[in-house]
């Protein structure tokens, strides 16, 4: 597509260097010259997401490389999916439920209770005495029912 | 000649209209308010049929003389102020323009969806009784439409609509349509069945003729699936999904949508949700991640988290992302261990580059930016952390920018192969300690000896 543009402005400098005018040209030309034109009006602005524009540093060196890349690279973080990890309420609230868990922390909110339930859903010995550590109050049986149903949903 | 045809056969239809005379009383504090954008006139004689036969008053907006067009905005404004006052209350409202499912627009203004919910939202009294719509434009009343207005008015029993281009408002159709759904809405019973909801959309003329799409709850505090009919005259590729022609019900799925929409809006509708409250937790900008304030915040986002499953709201937090909020310092704790190795390689491609820059005063300014790891990161705050990773960014691209000016473009390309995994840690910084995203849920909690799952994006 370039090497189109290229011919397009060479040809025009000929014509403005010789003084020829555009009846003078001989019809292939004329048509070459059309399809040039055309082209050039049907691609003009369409940059996509991989195109490099020319950016010139203060010194006037060309950073285009640098800033398509920094782009590419670091996209708003908004648009990074992820998946959630979190289960349903009712999910939730049925395994603290089942566990007997719910009745002795009633008064736990959602955070609470996520971050108790994402504690239960780590697999290996040491989950469970890591939240007694942080919930001493809480019942070892109750907690291993608990995590036991956890892992059991394969809900995470 | 046709087009004169034309002309006066449309001055007739809207003189005819005009000359409707209501023979019994009309209540003057009971309003079927018609909003037109264009010539209704037989939207409009409907209308005035309807109104007279339920004992109300119907007010068209804007005025349209022979002369000129009233403002629409402003006679809006002198209705409601006038309504407000004086205990007038709009039990029917009609709105007539192009391209429903949204916008409402023709020679005459416009509205939108959006606008109107502000409107119904600002003047409560005037709208508390609104129990019929009737939305004159093209695909005004698909199901996700019908929810969108039941959030907008409450005690709307029936909404009248199109699934599919609508009747041009000058067809006999359109008005009929009008006046049979505000006559059928009157008489339907609140105690009806489905067979009394069929029998009231059988005396609407011309249905099957129309793309209709009718929503008929008989009565709003019943707890009862509410009613959709389709309009045989509907193709297949207008049919909603799950739907068929005829009369159907809508199903729970129905009443999930109206419980997010009414949470977090839609379509430039507002929820009950203040996003501006936790996103100024989320930048940093307000509060502390132990402020109760969050923690109902939190509760709000996680009990309406399938909101966010299916595409009814995309807030700017999901609840994961709160959690990621709440527990932070935690979080972050956690990003630093995980993550050390590559955030001191980082830390020494960056520093190697300033010093090749030659730079003194680069140099100085970049001493101060190593603070996301060890324990200088365990002691930012979240407003500090998304200052110094903002810091860090623009140091960087600064620097790599002169150097990169420095070197000839066969040294440039090396540069640029040195720099990649600079930038791969700086998408991780993005990602996780700016975006609150794709770390597994154990990352909430740190534990010095626990081995951290990895991240899952």
């Amino acid at each position: 597509m370039n090497l189109l543009f290229l011919l397009f402005h060479f040809i025009n400098h000929q014509i403005e260097f010789t003084g020829k005018s555009l009846s003078e040209l001989g019809v292939f030309m004329k048509l070459f010259l059309c399809l040039c034109l055309i082209l050039k009006v049907a691609y003009a602005g369409q940059a996509g997401p991989g195109d490099k524009f020319l950016v010139k540093s203060v010194d006037g060196s060309d950073l285009s490389l640098m800033k398509s890349k920094i782009t590419k690279v670091l996209p708003a973080h908004r648009k990074v999916a992820s998946p959630s990890f979190l289960p349903s309420v009712e999910e939730r609230d049925k395994v603290f439920k089942e566990s007997k868990l719910f009745s002795s922390i009633a008064s736990w909110d959602d955070f609470d209770k996520d971050s108790l339930y994402l504690k239960l859903s780590q697999k290996g010995p040491n989950a469970i005495d890591g939240v007694l550590k942080k919930y001493p109050a809480l019942n070892r049986t109750n907690l291993e029912t608990a995590q036991k149903l956890i892992l059991a949903s394969e809900a995470l | 000649m046709k087009s004169l045809a034309l002309i006066f056969g449309l001055s007739f239809a809207s003189l005819t209209s005009h000359a409707q005379a209501c023979n019994q009383s009309v209540d003057p504090k009971k309003i079927v308010l018609m909003v037109s954008f264009h010539d209704g006139a037989e939207e409009e004689k409907g209308a005035r049929l309807a109104a007279c036969e339920r004992g109300e008053t119907l007010v068209v907006l804007p005025r349209v003389t022979a002369e000129d067009v009233g403002n629409y905005q402003e006679e809006l404004a002198t209705f409601l102020a006038s309504a407000r006052t004086n205990g007038t209350t709009v039990s029917s409202l009609i709105i007539s323009g192009h391209d429903g499912g949204g916008e409402y627009y023709g020679d005459y203004g416009s509205t939108s969806v959006a606008e109107i919910s502000q409107t119904v939202s600002e003047n409560r009294s005037v709208f508390q009784d609104t129990s019929s719509l009737l939305l004159m434009g093209c695909w005004s009343a698909p199901p996700d439409q019908v929810s969108l207005w039941r959030t907008i008015l409450p005690n709307m029993r029936v909404l009248g609509g199109f699934v599919g281009a609508a009747p041009l408002s000058i067809r006999e159709s359109a008005g009929t349509f009008v006046r049979d759904i505000l006559k059928g809405e009157r008489r339907l019973d609140e105690n009806a069945s489905e067979a009394g909801v069929r029998a009231m959309l059988k005396t609407v003329e011309h249905m099957n003729y129309v793309t209709a799409g009718v929503y008929v709850q008989p009565n709003v505090c019943s707890e009862q699936n509410p009613f959709y009919f389709i309009s045989p005259a509907n193709s297949a590729d207008e049919m909603p999904e799950g739907m068929v022609k005829g009369l159907n019900t809508l199903a729970d799925g129905s009443e999930r949508e109206m419980a997010c929409i009414k949470a977090f809006g839609r379509d430039g509708v507002a929820g009950t949700f203040d996003w501006n409250q936790i996103t100024q937790y989320f930048y940093g900008q307000a509060g502390e991640e132990t402020d109760p304030e969050l923690r109902s915040l939190y509760s709000f986002l996680r009990n309406n988290k399938d909101c966010f499953s299916e595409g009814y709201s995309e807030g700017p937090i999901l609840p994961d992302q709160a959690l990621f909020l709440r527990f932070f310092q935690d979080t972050k704790k956690n990003f630093g261990k995980y993550f050390n190795a590559e955030l001191g390689a980082m830390y020494s491609q960056i520093d190697s580059l300033v010093a090749a820059t030659g730079d003194q005063e680069l140099i100085s300014q970049y001493s101060s930016h190593k603070k996301l790891m060890g324990d200088s990161l365990n002691t930012l705050s979240r407003r500090e952390t998304l200052e110094e990773i903002s810091k860090l960014t623009a140091v960087y691209d600064e620097v790599f920018a002169r150097r990169y000016s420095q070197l000839s473009w066969g040294e440039r390309d090396e540069l640029v192969k040195i720099d990649l995994p600079v930038h791969n840690m700086m998408y991780a910084i993005d990602r996780h300690l700016h975006g609150l995203r794709c770390m597994h849920g154990s990352w909430h909690d740190y534990s010095e000896d626990e081995v951290l799952q990895a991240p899952s994006c």
